[in-house]
């Protein structure tokens, strides 16, 4: 049973970004969208806290435990907190360029932007 | 050395000034701050350069050495080929600036302060030595790309080119995240020393999977085929000192990672399957060369065109870089910057286009550009040198590049890589004769054309083009084809090619401090087979032109074999650019796993 229960984090990342990719290619609307390429890149942050997970570790602050007590490997939250920024960075990007669409066609439709083909 | 973060920090800093209080300098102001920027750039990028000549240098940030052969803090490596695209991106940049002096009658503060950052951006990927720090920068120049991008998101078409570029992109970034997280997982390491030299001689599955999965994002930042189709889209419709930065150092940024990476982590972990990537790697270059190639022969917009170009020579980079040995390396390092000079050459005088006459469709500028010397000049010598003539730098890494060719197969590639530069060649000089002198049959309207109209920048009455319009594609193209005249290029490049296939070295210059010396390399080799090579490529490109611009006199039954058969597959192609997003998300993951499934095939024997 243990050995079902360390492999979910990363089953439930592969998940995560197959339905984000799923939104994505399908979308019809670009909000959608842009929302789904959020949700494929929280597969990264499953697949990082599931990495730096520790075996009766605790949080990674030594006040109350002492140093050598086992703890959670801090890295990949700081690498976790980057990945949310960079995230958070795109999506705002791609969120005004929605509006800019909205606010040119009336519409969000990605199929409606058929300028460029060819 | 206490400057070396100097090409990094100073336009982020710039940048930010700019960004904050950029609305109430009056527009002169700005541009002198960002030229200066910029300038100071290059000078800083050309003393790291010289810096590095005698061999690679490393520095530690915040003074955190490693511990007992682990890395804890974060280094950069300061080596020439790293120098040398941060260089190409100062000079780069500090064109465009000149450019944009001209070019926008009105700009706003947050278009320098972007391109700031862009080239800060790069400068600090192509110095650093750490998996993330790379991953920072990437996504910071990725940002900061889209941005630029649509910076005049108002009219439909940048609109969609930016969407377009931004969702991809994103999505191939996940995916080198993606791979770095595994490595770190396998290593618990994330500087590339230590990733190395944790990683040990055989591929499992996990390794495999890392290594695609880092290749996937710069490849997709490279264009490689089926990764490419973002780039034609937003090459096209973005600002036009933008475009130059994109097509000019922007996917030879993808390249360099990819070479980074598979050079400086996987090399000796891959061990004798690093034979079989070899031929993936070139597979994927020839095939997006003759894509890119027959592409860019279809366009009639000049900047579409230019973008299939680019991504045709990227293929042509992608398998010199496959063959994952130091001449080509060496060669392919000096065939970027070639490309990347000119092509910026070519953007600008495109853009010179578009300021005077408002459009930069083929046929409507037929013979209306007769009177411009300086950019028809540059359409011409440029499509020459795309070609293969023996002018530029780009003969001096095919030099190389030819020297280096040994399996068949690595030249059959580089036959189909030569025919996708002739058709490139040959499409920059067709739109050479057909706008700037006018002869030869109109460009005919074919089917699925892109139809956009790109507005001018610039109101007002046109009198004589501004002089930085005219001079910034001038000395792009002359440094393009000049700097092929300094003595010891190809020496240097192949001096210093082989430390960057060596891990073991690089892990113990890095952990240890212990320098591994230099082997004296051979001489290179002589140029005149790559001249007569180059020659003979650029007959058949001016051959191809003439070809098209007679195509109203050849025989009808010619024509008649032949277009059956030829027309319905280049239909196909250019309909699979269908410039809806879905589309090119999903031939991105397709192509993703189909390179996995390739890679898990042959690498895990």
């Amino acid at each position: 049973m243990s050995g079902f229960a360390d492999h979910v984090p990363y089953v439930a990342a592969v998940w995560v970004f197959l339905v984000g990719i799923y939104g994505v290619v399908t979308s019809r609307n670009l909000v959608h969208l842009v929302v789904c390429l959020g949700v494929m890149q929280s597969a990264s942050y499953l697949l990082l806290a599931a990495v730096g997970y520790r075996r009766h570790g605790t949080a990674p602050v030594f006040f109350d435990a002492p140093p050598g007590h086992p703890v959670v490997d801090p890295i990949v939250q700081a690498l976790m907190l980057t990945d949310v920024v960079v995230e958070a960075t795109v999506v705002a990007l791609l969120l005004a360029l929605a509006v800019q669409a909205h606010k040119r066609s009336g519409s969000l439709d990605p199929d409606q932007l058929r300028v460029l083909t060819g | 050395m206490s400057s070396i973060p100097l090409p990094v920090a100073l336009p982020l800093l710039v940048a930010a000034l700019l960004a904050g209080t950029g609305k109430y300098w009056a527009r002169r102001a700005i541009d002198v701050v960002a030229i200066t920027t910029a300038f100071v750039t290059v000078v800083s990028c050309a003393w790291i350069l010289a810096l590095s000549r005698h061999g690679p240098l490393v520095t530690w940030f915040g003074g955190w050495t490693p511990r007992a052969g682990v890395a804890i803090g974060i280094s950069w490596l300061i080596e020439p080929f790293g120098a040398s695209v941060a260089l190409l991106a100062a000079v780069l940049v500090t064109g465009a600036f000149v450019y944009a002096w001209a070019f926008f009658s009105s700009v706003h503060g947050h278009f320098h302060a972007l391109v700031l950052v862009f080239l800060g951006a790069i400068c600090g990927f192509s110095l650093t030595d750490d998996l993330f720090n790379l991953f920072v920068f990437f996504e910071l120049m990725g940002a900061a790309a889209f941005a630029l991008c649509g910076v005049k998101a108002e009219e439909p078409a940048p609109l969609q080119g930016a969407l377009n570029f931004a969702v991809t992109n994103t999505v191939g970034a996940f995916f080198t995240l993606t791979g770095i997280i595994l490595l770190y997982a396998r290593t618990g390491a994330l500087n590339i020393a230590n990733v190395a030299r944790v990683l040990g001689h055989r591929p499992d599955g996990l390794v495999v999977a890392a290594l695609v999965l880092v290749c996937a994002g710069f490849l997709t930042k490279a264009a490689a085929v089926p990764f490419h189709l973002w780039l034609p889209d937003a090459h096209a419709v973005a600002p036009t000192p933008v475009s130059a930065l994109f097509s000019g150092v922007m996917v030879e940024i993808g390249l360099w990672a990819v070479v980074r990476v598979i050079g400086l982590v996987f090399h000796d972990a891959l061990g004798d399957s690093l034979g079989a990537l070899r031929g993936i790697l070139v597979a994927m270059g020839a095939l997006t060369a003759l894509i890119g190639g027959a592409l860019s022969l279809m366009q009639l917009q000049v900047k579409r065109l230019l973008a299939y170009s680019t991504v045709s020579h990227m293929g042509v980079l992608l398998a010199a870089v496959g063959g994952l040995d130091a001449t080509s390396l060496a060669g392919a390092g000096l065939y970027a910057l070639g490309h990347g000079l000119i092509k910026a050459a070519l953007f600008f005088a495109a853009g010179v286009l578009l300021h005077r006459f408002g459009t930069l469709n083929e046929r409507e500028l037929h013979g209306r550009a007769r009177g411009l010397v300086g950019p028809g000049l540059v359409f011409a010598v440029g499509g020459l040198a795309l070609a293969g003539a023996p002018i530029s730098l780009q003969t001096l890494g095919e030099s190389l590049i030819h020297q280096a060719e040994q399996s068949s197969m690595r030249n059959a590639a580089g036959l189909v890589g030569w025919i996708g530069s002739v058709l490139t060649g040959a499409a920059v000089l067709r739109v050479f004769v057909h706008v700037f002198v006018g002869a030869g049959t109109p460009a005919r309207e074919l089917p699925l054309e892109a139809r956009f109209e790109e507005k001018r920048e610039t109101k007002g009455p046109y009198g004589r083009i501004p002089l930085p319009l005219v001079a910034v594609p001038i000395v792009m193209l002359l440094l393009g084809c000049g700097l092929a005249l300094v003595p010891g290029l190809r020496a240097m490049a192949v001096l210093h090619a082989p430390a960057l296939l060596n891990p073991a070295a690089h892990a113990s210059l890095v952990l240890d401090g212990v320098r591994t010396a230099l082997p004296t390399p051979p001489p290179p080799p002589s140029m005149s087979h790559a001249m007569l090579v180059g020659l003979g490529r650029t007959l058949a490109a001016i051959a191809l032109a003439a070809l098209t611009l007679v195509r109203g006199r050849i025989p009808k039954r010619f024509r008649d074999s032949v277009t059956p058969v030829a027309f319905p597959v280049l239909v196909r192609l250019r309909a699979w650019q269908s410039g809806h997003i879905g589309d090119y998300v999903a031939w991105l993951v397709a192509g993703v796993a189909a390179f996995g499934a390739a890679a898990i095939a042959v690498l895990m024997r």
